[in-house]
């Protein structure tokens, strides 16, 4: 018998490796061969910045995103959160590259009354197929057959180890917080703005005396990217009007943005509450955690589809974008997920060495060359070990975000010392134009990362950045090292602040395709 | 040939069906939705060190089974139990002294000459100029009042402020008696601050951050490589240039010293 069961589980283990071989497919978000088999707890985006949000200035918003590519309307089961997985956000304010605080969030999924909805066809009473039987636009709306509800436990200290704490509701008491259902579409939630915001939550914060707020729920795509980035990036990556024959700006060179959703992970902080003992500089990061083994049950059904057990075990770690995408080697993509920031110094050679620049060498050089009359030996930076891109993954820039002890290790880094800048304010390439609240200081909604990536890359760092209208040198490398590092580099697809909320959780209301609209194309049919 | 009777050919088919039929029962009762996958080996799957959720509570979150045998996982008859099951403890994080930022003497303070003490005694190594200078500008008043008079326009959106670059740098707007102001308490800072401090070598910008009001003030000051003394010997307000004509930070060329108010 027990021959029998463990053959079973064997089986079962093939099972999910060859389920997960057919879905592997290259895109953006899906970064490392593994995760592309755990849609549900693979991480997006990670955005961290002081609220811009007017009268919010003493917080800080982090928005974690999980779940790429959702189609807008995708029904009948739209994208609930993984019951079994831990979400989490990591918060190290002392620089020592280790977790001081971890919000952690645990989904449980129900079916209302153990079934879901029902309905009586001749004289028998049976469960419908769709997770909802009428508009849903109350938070405990009865129509809605499945909920989705979560807690979030404040850990301090080791993630596992340390001290955990509930973060309660401050309106009426309870530490458990229920999501929203998915964007179905206008017929099923009329004013879905109106029904999603009944979802943020004022919370009590253990340990702070000022509540902060907590958002879970479907959102629309922010991350502009331009995919044709993976078709040994087809289009010319300059700024047409800068560059003969560069791309143009355009909505349409756009893969993500007012076309696909996304899972947020919201929360928002009071400052004091997350700076501890350091310096006012914070690094955070975000992670999804599962059991370590998964047995698929041969009966499963709604409450038991595999079983479960094991240590938590991390398959998806996120802070800045791009760098798992096109910074760490195939080979070890799936270890940069795996490995807390204290091990990255494994990962090194890939920050100091990059060869993303030596593709695009490889790629433009010639063109290049063309267009300009010049006759570059190559386009890459030739400082190495590349300090400017060390200094923007691993040790955050010197006093601008940089922590009280520096522990190279990817991190978003954020210096809370520093002013929101207003949404209408703000410039999409951050640091880089003049504004020091954004993209590599934390990272906000409306910052271009693609292009700042794209520029940093390729040295823009070696060029002065403007601080106030001064052309100021960093002091990372020069320019004679990066011969196109003062290019403007793009992919064509642009994001500002202003295509945002200007309020927590500002990603804005995720899309639907119902009812479908002349002129409104550019949303793909499921 | 040879014959057989009705009655034992008879025997013979409905032995045969019925040991069939039989056969048919059995694999049924046995494997009712037995999935048509072949059989494989056993296989045992070692648990590698892993991470198990913190709990106050006696019960770990691996399930029982799963330790009756080291390092191999059995199947768990139910889930391990939710992290949110834990007892909530809550504990205080303590908060930033709103008030720290006192009116202080940036020279003679004691606090202030404490961490002045502190950097001599890293010698050069960890001095915390920036830090030093951002204790001695927030506690000084005329910086306080200067910087309220400069207004958003002559900042960065970001609420920076650059202030010297190899040169000191004017804001766009009229902002001279201001900034002068800045520049004055900077340069007494920096001559406050110990001479090993004052000639270490810097890459890159320093950014002072001053709070004022609900938000910050970031003063921005040098570029590529420079040292804080290279400020004493440009300590002359009258020699500005507005912002965005750069000109090369002279960190090349060595500071004279017999411009510099040693700290006593």
């Amino acid at each position: 018998m027990k021959t029998r069961l463990v053959g079973s589980a064997a089986s079962a283990l093939v099972a999910i490796l060859a389920l997960g071989a057919g879905q592997a497919s290259a895109s953006s978000h899906r970064e490392a061969p593994n995760i592309t088999k755990m849609p549900k707890v693979d991480s997006t985006d990670f955005y961290m910045f002081r609220s811009y949000e007017p009268g919010r200035a003493a917080f800080v918003t982090m928005i974690a995103n999980y779940q790429p590519l959702q189609l807008p309307s995708q029904g009948p089961n739209f994208y609930t959160m993984d019951p079994d997985a831990i979400y989490e956000i990591h918060i190290d304010n002392d620089g020592d590259a280790k977790e001081d605080l971890t919000f952690q969030f645990k989904f449980n999924n129900a079916l209302r009354g153990g079934t879901g909805n029902t309905l009586n066809v001749g004289g028998k009473t049976l469960p419908i197929p769709l997770r909802h039987v009428g508009p849903v636009t109350q938070t405990d709306d009865p129509d809605l057959g499945e909920v989705e509800d979560f807690t979030v436990t404040l850990v301090t200290g080791d993630r596992r180890s340390g001290t955990r704490a509930n973060v309660t509701n401050a309106n009426g008491g309870g530490s458990t917080f229920r999501k929203p259902f998915d964007n179905a579409g206008k017929k099923t939630t009329p004013d879905y703005d109106a029904y999603a915001n009944q979802f943020i939550y004022s919370v009590n914060i253990p340990g702070c005396a000022t509540p902060g707020k907590v958002f879970v729920g479907q959102r629309a795509e922010a991350f502009a990217v331009n995919f044709q980035l993976f078709d040994l990036i087809n289009f010319v990556p300059i700024d047409g009007t800068t560059f003969p024959g560069g791309i143009m700006q355009s909505r349409t060179n756009d893969d993500l943005v007012d076309k696909l959703n996304v899972t947020s992970i919201a929360v928002e902080v009071p400052i004091a509450c997350l700076t501890g003992t350091g310096n006012g500089v914070i690094g955070a990061w975000q992670t999804a955690s599962l059991p370590q083994a998964r047995l698929l049950n041969p009966k499963a059904n709604y409450a038991t589809p595999a079983l479960q057990g094991g240590a938590f075990t991390q398959v998806s770690r996120l802070s800045a974008p791009l760098v798992n995408e096109v910074v760490i080697g195939t080979p070890l993509k799936d270890t940069f997920n795996a490995a807390k920031p204290t091990g990255d110094g494994a990962l090194a050679d890939f920050v100091t060495n990059p060869t993303f620049p030596a593709i695009v060498d490889a790629l433009f050089r010639a063109p290049v060359n063309a267009t300009l009359g010049t006759n570059f030996a190559s386009i890459a930076p030739s400082n190495f070990p590349r300090n400017d891109l060390v200094a923007t993954f691993l040790t955050g820039i010197k006093t601008l975000n940089q922590q009280k002890t520096v522990t190279p290790s990817e991190m978003m880094r954020l210096n809370t010392a520093i002013n929101p800048t207003p949404r209408d304010s703000q410039k999409t390439l951050g640091v880089a134009a003049d504004d020091l609240a954004g993209y590599p200081n934390g990272r906000r909604p409306g910052d271009d990362t693609v292009d700042i990536t794209l520029r940093v890359a390729m040295g823009r760092l070696c060029y002065p950045v403007p601080i106030n209208g001064t052309p100021t040198d960093l002091g990372l490398c020069k320019p004679a090292d990066a011969p196109i590092g003062n290019a403007a580099l793009t992919d064509g697809a642009p994001i500002s602040a202003a295509e945002l909320q200007n309020a927590f959780p500002y990603l804005k209301s995720s899309l639907s395709i119902s009812p479908r609209t002349v002129g409104t194309a550019s949303i793909p049919h499921p | 040939m040879v014959r057989v009777t009705p009655t034992r050919k008879h025997l013979v088919v409905a032995a045969s069906v019925l040991v069939h039929v039989g056969l048919l029962a059995l694999l049924l009762r046995v494997s009712p939705h037995a999935p048509e996958v072949a059989e494989v080996g056993a296989m045992t799957v070692s648990l590698a060190p892993g991470e198990a959720l913190a709990s106050t509570s006696p019960q770990p979150s691996t399930p029982a089974k799963a330790r009756s045998r080291a390092g191999a996982i059995e199947v768990a008859e139910t889930p391990p139990p939710p992290p949110t099951d834990i007892e909530p403890q809550y504990v205080d994080v303590a908060e930033p002294d709103a008030d720290a930022a006192d009116d202080r003497d940036p020279v003679n303070d004691p606090v202030a000459l404490s961490v002045s003490a502190a950097a001599t005694n890293a010698s050069g190594e960890t001095c915390q100029m920036t830090a030093w200078l951002q204790q001695a500008l927030q506690a000084d008043p005329q910086v306080q009042a200067a910087m309220l008079r400069i207004p958003r326009p002559a900042r960065s959106v970001a609420n920076a402020l650059m202030l010297w670059d190899g040169d000191w740098v004017e804001p766009p707007m009229q902002t001279s008696q201001s900034v002068a102001a800045l520049r004055a308490a900077l340069v007494a800072g920096i001559r406050a601050a110990p001479v090993a401090c004052q000639f270490e070598t810097i890459r890159g910008p320093e950014l002072i951050s001053l709070t004022e009001g609900p938000g910050a003030t970031i003063l921005a000051v040098g570029s590529g490589e420079w040292r804080w003394a290279q400020l004493l010997e440009a300590a002359d307000p009258s020699i500005t240039r507005s912002a965005g004509q750069r000109t090369e930070p002279t960190g090349s060329a060595t500071p004279t010293r017999a411009v510099i108010l040693w700290p006593r």
